[in-house]
């Protein structure tokens, strides 16, 4: 295209200089031909005009009457052009004629010399019955060059015009073609601007999904921070001797809760990662809450008061747990960041019948009160988008009111928040009331007591750590356990004939998974029960547990102890319970 | 080229004579200036004359020109016929006696006789194809040309409607020289 451009503004400098030239050479010949054919116009009009009075004069020249002669000639008077007319004899002597210009006539007649520039000159015979009696002649001018220019002006006027066109259009061109190079010049520039913003746009994108990272790395570790706490403080006092038995069992129920506590952040985690689907249960709000409080109350430090207004007969609702006492502790969590020189916290329940609040008419409305500096107008419209926050850097991850709305949305409610800065904050859930009866729910899980040596477990886990809690637990529950570090281990136990009666595999390990140890296991002993346990189930996710039973981590003992004793019944032909995960 | 008579001016100076006029002058001093002319203009109207076919058959046949009755001319009209040609015809002179015999002339000078003076030998040759020319010195006979002195110069006027009679066409140019025209009838 510069080349294009270049060449073509080359051919312009050559070509509208050239065809101005060739224009005005053309205009010169036309006018030189128009003079030349005008030239010959007049010497044979003036031929013309000889011949005419040569014809009308004979007789008045053979008889000699010069009066009629005369008269004749002077008939060419009446033509301006006509200079000179002249009636001379047979010998070239001076009969009649006539002269307009100072000169006179010649008394003989002249030589013919051709015309020259400005006289047109022209001769004829006088002739009678075949015999030439007489010569007229005649001399004229031809137009004056002013006159004959100002014929040519239109033709010169023509061509001027048309260089002078072609000389603007071709300036044009070249003037445009450099524009042309301005604005090519101008839109790189802004293509290169636009490529480089666009570069800056990612830059910032990527910067700010970093600082998301960031937040919620540190949101987390700040949780956990806070349940390692409470289960290091726990322990250490479990450690100290002579301990009554009541403080012994609330310290151990406290490391048990905020062991809960840590799986409830993970899956909610995951259920942010999309990996965990709601399991709705039919819930009594009261009792949940209550049961919470026990364990919230010791995290919540000592200038939270903690207060609730629980409606007596409160609705059943039918939702997701775990995904209910995450928002129960989002919302608690803020409110208590919310008051960091203290304040109260009021949880109230209350029945919703009126059916405005709800679509469905029914509802069961959660609200948690606190009287904290409350929420700008501004962050207000703000706090249900993900990773909002108004927390530090490691405070908060700004999923907490995030996770709230998500959970009260998808369970076929809402949330609400209205604050007042200076006055506090109250954030309401609304949940729709169920229809069916609450499980009764216990208040403690029996502990499985071994009921018989129940079996060999093959204990499949990488990890060193959670290995050995899996084995005391198992152990604790009257197995007996044959460990393996690896899925290969494991593959070799059973084929040197180790005896186990159940197979309890992790399925994240390096080398072999956990799966494909399950299925390898499953072409060798098709009856031998296999559960499969992940803390992170991406890989259960992707591919599916294949009909293996699932143990999330972290399990409790009591649930590890059903697991294991449904598979082994199956084993044992007992099979009373379907397959499912846990 | 055959000489043509030039000038005959009766008030005529030298200087303005052509050759054939100042040799006219040379050569017939006794005869007068207008008498020459009259000699000089007698063949040349045979240019300006034509006759209906017959009147001259032969390509090379003369035009005859005949003088009947006195003869004002002598040698000059011969000098001058002499020079004079019509195409390729040359111009022969003939005297008359009368118009007896004159019907084969073309162009006749009617000078008149004692025995029959110009009026009446036009009367004798009217109807004829021959080209009567009379003079106002001579009788009061007038022919189809009429010779007359006018501000002194030899002129003459044409009769054109007996030209017409006679079956011979006159040349315009020549008309256009006449002191009078008598035209023809339109619906010849």
């Amino acid at each position: 295209m510069k080349i294009a451009s270049i060449f073509t503004r080359r051919v312009l400098a050559i070509f509208v200089p050239l065809a101005v030239l060739s224009l005005l050479l053309a205009g010169l010949w036309v006018i030189y031909q128009n003079e030349q054919s005008y030239r010959q116009e007049q010497q044979r009009a003036a031929r013309v005009q000889a011949e005419i009075l040569a014809a009308s004069v004979t007789a008045a020249l053979d008889f000699g009457d010069k009066a009629a002669a005369q008269e004749s000639a002077d008939a060419l008077r009446a033509n301006p052009q006509v200079q000179v007319a002249g009636i001379y004899d047979a010998n070239g002597n001076r009969f009649v004629g006539y002269t307009r210009t100072q000169t006179l006539l010649p008394p003989r007649l002249p030589e013919m010399s051709g015309s020259d520039e400005t006289r047109v000159r022209a001769i004829a015979p006088v002739i009678r019955s075949g015999a030439k009696i007489g010569t007229v002649y005649l001399a004229g001018t031809v137009d004056p060059l002013s006159r004959r220019l100002s014929r040519y002006a239109m033709i010169a006027l023509l061509v001027v015009m048309t260089s002078l066109v072609l000389a603007i259009l071709g300036y044009g061109q070249v003037a445009l073609s450099r524009v042309n190079r301005t604005l090519a010049e101008a839109n790189r520039e802004l293509q290169f601007q636009m490529e480089e913003r666009s570069r800056t746009e990612e830059q910032l994108r990527e910067a700010q999904k970093m600082q998301a990272l960031g937040q919620l790395t540190g949101g987390i570790a700040h949780d956990f921070n806070n349940l390692l706490a409470v289960i290091q403080g726990s322990a250490d006092i479990l450690q100290r001797p002579g301990l009554s038995e009541e403080k012994r069992l609330r310290f151990t129920n406290a490391i048990i809760d905020a062991s809960s506590r840590g799986a409830l952040l993970t899956g909610q985690l995951l259920a942010f990662a999309r990996r965990q689907p709601l399991r709705p249960e039919v819930l009594d709000l009261n009792h949940r809450i209550l049961t919470m409080l026990v364990m919230l109350q010791p995290t919540l430090g000592p200038n939270i008061t903690l207060k609730t207004q629980l409606e007596k007969m409160l609705l059943p609702v039918e939702v997701d747990p775990g995904q209910f006492e995450a928002a129960l502790l989002n919302i608690i969590v803020n409110a208590r960041d919310a008051m960091p020189d203290g304040g109260e916290i009021t949880i109230s329940t209350r029945n919703v019948t009126d059916g405005k609040e709800v679509e469905r008419g029914q509802a069961v409305a959660v609200a948690i009160q606190d009287n904290g500096g409350g929420i700008r107008q501004d962050h207000l419209k703000h706090v249900f988008e993900p990773f909002f926050t108004t927390k530090e850097v490691g405070k908060g991850t700004g999923l907490g009111l995030s996770q709230v709305y998500g959970f009260a949305a998808q369970s076929g409610g809402e949330a609400r928040i209205d604050s007042e800065v200076g006055r506090g904050t109250t954030l309401t859930i609304l949940l729709p009331a169920s229809d069916k009866v609450p499980q009764v729910a216990q208040e403690k899980e029996q502990l499985p007591v071994a009921r018989e040596p129940s079996g060999h477990v093959l204990l499949v886990e990488d990890n060193e750590d959670v290995g050995n809690l899996a084995e005391t637990l198992l152990d604790e529950l009257g197995h007996t356990v044959v460990r393996a570090r690896s899925g290969l281990e494991a593959l070799r136990l059973a084929d040197d004939g180790a005896r186990f009666d159940i197979v309890f595999s992790d399925v994240v390990m390096p080398g072999m998974t956990g799966l494909e140890l399950a299925k390898k296991l499953k072409q060798r002993l098709p009856e031998l029960p296999i559960i499969l346990t992940t803390g992170y189930s991406d890989r259960i996710t992707a591919v599916g547990s294949q009909g293996f039973p699932v143990l999330r981590k972290p399990y409790r003992m009591e649930t590890l102890a059903v697991a294991v004793d449904e598979a082994l019944a199956i084993q044992r032909g007992h099979a009373h319970f379907s397959m499912g995960r846990y | 080229m055959a000489g043509t008579a030039l000038h005959p001016l009766v008030f005529g100076f030298g200087l303005l004579f052509a050759a054939s006029a100042i040799e006219v002058a040379a050569t017939a001093q006794s005869t007068p200036l207008e008498t020459q002319v009259k000699a000089a203009f007698l063949p040349k109207f045979a240019a300006y004359v034509s006759w209906p076919a017959g009147a001259i058959r032969a390509p090379d046949d003369p035009v005859l020109l005949c003088i009947i009755g006195q003869d004002p001319f002598g040698r000059n009209i011969d000098e001058t016929a002499a020079r004079q040609q019509v195409d390729l015809h040359p111009i022969q002179v003939r005297r008359l006696e009368s118009t007896a015999g004159a019907d084969h002339c073309n162009i006749a000078f009617l000078g008149g006789s004692a025995k029959q003076n110009a009026a009446a030998m036009e009367e004798a040759l009217r109807g004829l194809p021959i080209l009567t020319v009379t003079d106002a010195n001579l009788g009061t006979g007038r022919g189809i040309v009429h010779f007359a002195l006018q501000g002194g110069r030899v002129r003459f006027h044409i009769n054109d409607a007996l030209a017409a009679r006679s079956n011979l066409a006159i040349s315009a140019r020549l008309l256009s020289l006449a002191i009078s025209v008598k035209p023809r009838a339109r619906a010849s």
